[in-house]
């Protein structure tokens, strides 16, 4: 006896789901991707830094940045803390202080400092940072330290305020008045300048808190973005030092998770939270734009009008913005770009993990074309 | 340049390098193909497991990165489907970095110093390729891994510098700093298999630094792979008349 | 010899006698899509007729981890029992277990099956190895139908491990290879060679446990004569056994010339 196989036939939501390569291979032969956008098509991102009020209803949010693709939203928040600088620190502001950006040829790497991001994607669960999660943190940090964002001169705190307790004879309530040494220079003439407090200087570090919400693609372009955006919103406080009090305050201490005082002679350091002294960060070059891109074998139906013979070509397609299951399980030759509106390369990361599918430098060529393209026109 | 390769030097491993290069230190040990855990497992290729274990302290967000690297590029150079449902395990476990060296063995994460993993990637790539060829893991073609920084004119007259194989501090005063990688066929740079590349750099600079890595990828493989290798197989052949 | 590495061309040209046909051995690789073969390992490369009109090609090379093949005589543990039907076989440590069904064995029926305990091991060929199915042993020659020197090896001799596989190979499979003449000159052995890196050796009468042993290392001031000849023979075996098994280690490491000094520095106490 015998039995007759049937053939079995998938709906398209169903195949992509078994095999997605053979769903992926399917669309692309017909010159679409399974998100339905074109082959060097980008997906379009909304950034909304100054629309959002995260900073102004948050004392201690200095800068942020909403930004949307599709249904991902990516929303950064930057936090600061200070820390002390030390002896062989200083010697490195020193030596650039004056430096103007133009001249960056002749700084070294040293001088230039990274913030700290911490990512999060949002998928409904609690615990410890999947590996996805560690790997971006430390390619954000480590591209925006080598791309020399930010410089350590731009994160010095420069002139360190002091609050100056004044008792009012006839209320007899106390009236605390902060002084700088920029802003009221007469008040720091009478001073004295061996004050170990003010010898001491302190510098910023940027927190970025990036929460990712309904991911669906290689979010380290949307990270970047967000993050570079929320760098250029970020204001600077001023911070001072009161002599008088012992208040406990939120400084984090490098050294020790103790939070509290700050300084030996019982002076704490405090955030100016009027915002009318902000200042902005200043960025030692541009952040440009993150490209990412993805390179996959195809195999073309040639069909030629005299014969009717089909030919198969073998192509291997350069894909944009690599987004979805298919794409993202399928492709392991991809290519990330940062580059900025003067054509300057701020990192490159090419890995070729499928040897069919290699990215050849032809291919490496159009990549960084397009990323030329896309950075200038953004 | 120092560039010194030991194999076989762990007992209980299938494979193993010792890579000393004039800044990193670091064994490679390859276990493999082994039985691996149900979650490890996959239906028609060889999975790979990669801890990269740094050289003080415990690992970080740092060696997950080196990691990440390390398995996009060898996994398009390990015949996966040789070994479906198996699973190769391979340790890198890093034994000095230029900032271990740079301030006499004593480590300290000092926040003035700036790190440069990318340096261990290069070295971790060059040490992998001996051991897997040690523990006899299928590989479609040999392959290595240099490192290039391209140093910015100090004046308008002075053409750009593109030192090979920078140390600590020539790395600082670069302007950028590329990871080449090259698939090595019939003794010829073939394939692209990865770039890294931090910094600030054109393209023009880019496409250079490429030009010097097919140089260099292929003058490391003729002149310390091939003779590491055939020194390593006539020791494994020595009872042979 | 010549060497060659992966992703080295292919050492011969096919074009110019297709008549010829090719069969490649280990090292070698023909991927799918393409007619190129590829050297995946390093190695010397080897060219060996075979036939008329057919021509072997492989890479000789080193390795520790074992890769079951159809026909390769192997040592295994027996680790377990599958369904009632097959023991399950460590061949290597951590490697997947091997299958070796019950009716694998000389004589074996339904109601005559082999009793083998965990912890036992046996000599067998791999009748079944692929990367698609679970590899299966048996303990039968295919050609007579009987044991053929598979089975159990039993208690007397002692089990040890060469992690150079292609040290294994060569004792097992060159006949002229000097390293065993040269231990038959010094004792009398029983070998049982597996090509996954495990030698079971047996000198003289090997490790005797018969009961009067057992009853001496309870009292051991008893003076009887005949046990304590025996158990001076069998300690002298154990200490050849040893000795040979010193002798066979040290050799992987060994040039051909060295082998002498090797065996008299091995056996320099007995």
């Amino acid at each position: 006896m015998t039995t007759e196989l049937k053939q079995v036939s998938f709906p398209p939501e169903v195949l992509a789901r078994i095999v997605p390569e053979v769903s992926l291979q399917r669309h692309l032969s017909i010159g679409l991707r399974p998100n339905l956008r074109n082959f060097l098509e980008f997906k379009p991102i909304e950034i909304a830094s100054h629309a959002n009020n995260i900073t102004t209803t948050n004392d201690n949010v200095f800068g942020s940045s909403i930004v949307k693709s599709g249904n991902s939203t990516i929303v950064t928040t930057v936090t600061l803390g200070v820390v002390e600088n030390t002896n062989s620190s200083t010697s490195t502001f020193n030596n650039n202080n004056n430096n103007n950006n133009n001249n960056n040829n002749n700084l070294t790497n040293d001088q230039f400092t990274s913030i700290y991001p911490v990512i999060d994607i949002q998928r409904g669960r609690s615990g410890a940072p999947s590996d996805e999660e560690m790997i971006l943190s430390q390619n954000l940090y480590e591209t925006i330290l080598h791309s020399r964002l930010i410089s350590k001169a731009a994160l010095k705190i420069n002139h360190c305020g002091l609050a100056i307790k004044e008792t009012d004879i006839n209320s007899d309530k106390d009236n605390i008045q902060i002084f700088y040494p920029d802003i009221h220079p007469q008040v720091f003439v009478n001073l004295p300048s061996s004050s170990s407090t003010l010898k001491k200087s302190y510098s910023f570090v940027i927190f970025c808190h990036v929460k990712v919400f309904s991911k669906i693609s290689t979010i380290f372009d949307l990270c970047y973005s967000s993050i570079i955006d929320a760098l250029h919103d970020l204001k600077l406080p001023r911070v001072y030092i009161t002599d008088f009090s012992s208040t406990k305050i939120s400084v984090k201490s490098r050294n020790s998770n103790t939070r509290g005082l700050v300084g030996v002679s019982k002076s704490s350091l405090n955030i100016d939270l009027n915002n009318e002294l902000y200042y902005p960060l200043e960025l030692s070059s541009e952040g440009g734009i993150s490209c990412n891109f993805g390179a996959i074998k195809t195999v073309k139906n040639k069909q030629e009008d005299e014969d009717i013979t089909m030919e198969n070509e073998e192509v291997v397609e350069l894909l944009a913005d690599l987004e979805g299951e298919a794409e993202e399980s399928t492709i392991l030759s991809r290519i990330s770009i940062i580059v900025d509106g003067n054509e300057k390369i701020k990192r490159l990361s090419l890995i070729n993990g499928d040897i069919n599918s290699e990215i050849s430098l032809d291919i490496l060529q159009r990549a960084i074309d397009v990323a030329k393209l896309r950075s200038r026109n953004d | 340049m120092t560039f010194k390769v030991r194999t076989s030097v762990l007992d209980n491993s299938d494979g193993s390098a010792e890579l000393t290069t004039s800044d990193v230190k670091l064994i490679v040990s390859i276990t493999g193909p082994i039985e691996p855990k149900p979650r490890q497992e996959l239906p028609n290729v060889a999975s790979l497991e990669i801890v990269v274990r740094p050289a003080v302290g415990l690992s970080t967000t740092r060696e997950k990165v080196l990691e990440d690297k390390l398995r996009g590029m060898l996994q398009a150079v390990i015949v996966r489907h040789l070994y479906p449902r198996q699973l190769i395990q391979i340790i890198v476990q890093i034994q000095a970095t230029p900032l271990s060296k740079h301030q006499g063995g004593a480590y300290s994460n000092h926040r003035d110093e700036v790190e440069y993993s990318n340096v261990e990637l290069n070295a971790a790539i060059n040490g992998c390729y001996f051991a897997l060829v040690d523990a006899g893991i299928a590989l479609y073609s040999s392959f290595a891994s240099t490192c290039i920084s391209i140093t910015k004119p100090h004046e308008i007259n002075d053409n750009q510098e593109y030192i090979i194989q920078p140390t600590l501090d020539q790395l600082n005063n670069s302007s950028s700093h590329h990871i080449i990688c090259f698939s090595i066929e019939d003794k010829k740079a073939t394939k692209l298999l990865l770039i890294d590349s931090l910094g600030e750099f054109t393209e023009e600079e880019l496409f250079t630094v490429i030009s010097k890595g097919v140089e260099q990828t292929e003058l490391l493989h003729e002149n310390y792979q091939r003779k590491y290798i055939s020194d390593k197989i006539h020791n494994d052949y020595i009872w042979k008349s | 010899m010549s060497i060659i590495l992966p992703g080295d061309k292919f050492p011969v040209s096919r074009n110019h006698d297709e008549s010829i046909d090719i069969t490649l051995g280990p090292g070698l690789y023909k991927s799918v899509n393409s007619d190129t073969i590829l050297p995946v390992q390093a190695g010397i490369f080897q060219s060996k007729p075979i036939k008329k009109q057919q021509q072997l090609y492989y890479i000789d090379s080193n390795s520790r981890r074992y890769i079951p093949q159809t026909n390769d005589y192997v040592i295994g543990t027996i680790v377990g029992v599958v369904g009632g039907e097959s023991y399950k076989v460590s061949l290597q440590d951590f490697s997947s277990c091997v299958l070796l069904s019950m009716m694998a064995f000389p004589n074996a029926t339904k109601k005559n099956r082999p009793n083998l305990q965990i912890g036992q091991i046996v000599y067998a060929r791999v009748s079944n190895a692929g990367n698609e199915i679970e590899t299966e042993l048996e303990c039968i020659d295919p050609t007579t139908g009987k044991d053929g020197g598979f089975g159990l090896l039993d208690e007397s001799g002692y089990l040890f491990s060469i992690t150079n596989l292609n040290f294994t190979r060569e004792l097992l499979f060159n006949s002229e290879s000097p390293v065993l003449q040269k231990l038959s000159t010094r004792c009398k052995f029983e070998i049982a060679i597996g090509i996954n890196g495990k030698i079971w050796i047996k000198c003289g009468d090997g490790l005797v446990i018969n009961k009067s042993d057992v009853d001496m290392d309870i009292d051991e001031s008893s003076t009887n004569n005949k046990n304590s000849t025996t158990n001076i023979s069998s300690k002298k075996d154990i200490l050849v056994t040893l000795a040979a098994v010193k002798y066979l280690t040290a050799c992987q490491h060994k040039s051909p010339d060295q082998i002498d000094t090797v065996l008299t520095q091995s056996f320099i106490n007995i």
